[in-house]
Parts: structure tokens; sequence; C-alpha cells
């Protein structure tokens, strides 16, 4: 089995390897072409704790993320390949994908930002206001209130400072913005006054920040 | 480490976890895991956190990004 | 060396919110690993329904800004939102059919992931 790491548009020589990847491995570049694929070597599937796993997955990836390599492309944790064939393969068939996004991503970090909106009150379920689709509609907007045209402020503010966007799924009725934000490394302080100043603006509102990460979020073109 | 800290460094793996999980690329093929004994690949958020604490404990960390 | 909480550019002036997130995790994580058919069936679910319901909050945004901008006529906004009504209506239902809840989606594409 072939755990992969990531995938650089640098040459093998010039990648910061790390001595040790998942169940103590060690990882490898794999070249093909312009890309190079860094993998560990298995002979079985995974036998520690798949948590053990995860902060050696996410060490290696942020090793690759942090160095003179310029960039990574991570791969979801779990990733893995039957043969070396297979790592060609897949660098074969997707290189210009490949290409496009690490040219994307180059040098660049992701940050990543949560909007919750506070408040004694539960989100007012508009149970009573289903009656036409504009009480639906105003009773969300009133729902999301001062605290939801913050986040959305604040989107709007961090996206101007970002390369690229994404919005993320949201997961529970308090929340008001799950956005990845792909930016120069010199940009995460400006961030940070942006989100520090939103949450100032409102007591309903919260924020959390996290990062800088590797562009976990901008492997893919935005659908 | 303080109760405030501890659940920063929570609330930081749940979104380590998520990016891990949800985000990166995805190749045919990662059924490792799933298709592994279950017992094997049971990722438990406290193991997870029971890993970090340790790892920090041995001077292990995740290495810091380099702000260029 | 950094350790997951230096990972924090900002702390919110409330954690619980973010942090009540960590038990629904656990359970959402060891819900992950499974390859018995009904739960392909259910990671399929997991995929569609995760497209649908981003589409659906991205909609939903595009709507309240609209709204809020006052350019919108009142014939158009009741359709809008008559519309939106009616795909959260099915959203709910599919979650229940499968049961899947908002952790569930876009945890993990599984296998199927690679559809996308």
């Amino acid at each position: 089995m072939i755990w992969l790491y990531g995938i650089c548009d640098q040459p093998a020589e010039a990648l910061p390897l790390p001595a040790a990847g998942v169940a103590g491995a060690e990882p490898r570049a794999v070249v093909e072409g312009p890309l190079t694929a860094v993998v560990s070597d298995h002979e079985h599937d995974l036998r520690e704790p798949a948590a053990e796993s995860m902060i050696a997955h996410a060490r290696v990836v942020e090793q690759l993320a942090g160095g003179d390599a310029g960039g990574v492309l991570p791969a979801r944790f779990g990733s893995s390949l039957e043969t070396e064939q297979a790592v060609h393969e897949l660098l074969r068939d997707r290189r210009e994908r490949f290409l496009a996004r690490l040219a994307c991503v180059h040098g660049r970090v992701e940050v990543g930002v949560r909007a919750m909106r506070l408040g004694a009150a539960e989100p007012e379920h508009a149970e009573a206001a289903r009656s036409s689709g504009r009480d639906y509609l105003l009773a969300k907007l009133r729902e999301r209130g001062e605290a939801g045209r913050l986040a959305d402020e604040l989107d709007r503010r961090l996206t101007a400072l970002s390369r690229e966007r994404r919005l993320l799924l949201l997961r529970q009725p308090r929340e008001l913005l799950r956005a990845a934000y792909l930016v120069e490394p010199s940009a995460v302080e400006a961030v940070q006054r942006e989100v520090a100043r939103s949450e100032q603006r409102s007591d309903e509102l919260a924020v959390l920040c996290t990062g800088p990460w590797p562009p976990y979020s901008f492997v893919e073109e935005e659908r | 480490m303080s109760d405030e800290l501890l659940r920063q460094r929570d609330v930081a793996l749940v979104d380590l976890v998520d990016r891990l999980l949800a985000g990166g690329v995805v190749i045919g093929g990662d059924l490792t895991l799933a298709l592994a004994d279950v017992d094997l690949v049971y990722v438990s958020l406290r193991a997870l956190v029971t890993s970090v604490a340790t790892a920090e404990e041995m001077g292990l960390t995740l290495p810091a990004m380099s702000a260029r | 060396m950094s350790s997951p909480a230096d990972k924090i550019l900002n702390t919110p002036v409330d954690l619980d919110p973010f942090a009540s997130k960590v038990a629904h995790l656990d359970d959402a994580l060891s819900r992950r690993v499974r390859a018995e058919p009904e739960d392909v069936e259910r990671g399929l679910a997991q995929l569609v329904l995760t497209v649908v319901e981003l589409l659906r909050q991205l909609m939903e945004r595009q709507a309240l800004r609209r709204v809020e901008s006052g350019t919108l006529d009142d014939e158009t906004v009741e359709r809008l939102g008559r519309a939106l009504m009616a795909l959260e209506s099915r959203m709910e239902e599919l979650k229940e059919v499968f049961g899947l809840d908002d952790d569930d989606l876009n945890l993990d594409l599984g296998p199927l992931g690679r559809l996308l």
C-alpha cells in the first residue's frame, strides 16, 4: 500500500521531506514529468490508531507546504494507491489540473473563518412565517440580524484580501459564515485584524479564525 | 495546560480534522481505511487529542508554516 | 514548532458555540469507516445531499442579499421565498430518510468523493 501525502511541482531534491510519516514510514518522492507525489510505503493497511496517523500526515503536509517547495496540494487523509504505476498514472492523468492548482496555491496559505451568532434566543424557527415566501425570507433575515450582516461584510473584506475563497457548508443553525481564504502569508495579519474588528462591532457575533494551513480547501477549481 | 488553552486546542483540532477528512485531493483507491478491519481504524477524537498531548509532551509538534 | 492551539488566529469572544462541535465530530468520525453495502448507499446519499445542501445555502445567501438590497419586486421576492422554502423542506426530508444530520454532510465523502 502506498500512502499519499500530497502533490508538488518542485524537483524531488528541493522537497523538504521529513524523516518519518504515517506509521513511522519514510516519505519519498515519485516524479512524473513536472509533478512529484510524496508518498510512503506500507506492507499493511493502517495498524496504528488513525488519530496518530492523522497527526503524522498533517506534519508531512505542513512541512511540504512550509518549505522552499513553495506549495503542495495536500492529499485527503487516507488516500492510498496500490502500486508505483498507479502513482505515475495519477500524476499523468491529472497533470494539467494539478499544475493549474499548484500555480494558484504556490506560496500561499489557507486561513479558515467561522462566524456564529450569539444571543440568548434560539434561532427563530420560521414556522409561522411559512405562510408566504416573502415572510419566510424576511424571517430568515431577521434571524441573521445585524450579526449576519457583519458576517457578510467580513466575508466581502476577506475575499478582497484573498486570491481565492471557498464557502464551506454551514452545519449549525447559529452559523453565519464558514469559509476558507487563500492568501499571501503577509496578509494573514490583515485578516486577523479584520476578524477582530468585526467581532468588536457586535455583541452577537463570535468569529473563530484559524491558520495558516496548507491549502486543503483549494485543491479543486471552485465549482 | 489551562482549561481555556485545552479548549482552544480542541477547537483547532476540529478545524484540522475537518481539513484532513473533507479537504485535500481525493483519489480513487482511498478505501484503505474503510476496508481495513474496523477496530484498527476507528478514529476517536479523544484519541486524537491524547495523541497531540503526548506528542507535545515529547517535544514533537506540528511544524510551523513559515511566513515568507 | 507549533501546536494546534497556535493555529488559532482569532479566539472568539465566546468559544462555546465552536467547542460544542467536538462531541459531534467524535460521533461522525466513528461512522466514517465502513464498507458495508448499506453504508456505501449512505455514502452516496451523503455525497449528493452535501452538494445539494451547499447549493441551497449559496442560493439562500444570494436571495437574502437581494431581498435586503431592496432591488426585487414583491412578486419576485415571493417566488424566491417559496422556492427556498420548498428546497429546505425537501432537504430535511431527504436527511431524515437517510438518517443524516448536518454534521454528517461534508465531513467525509468517502470512496465516492472521487466523483466530484
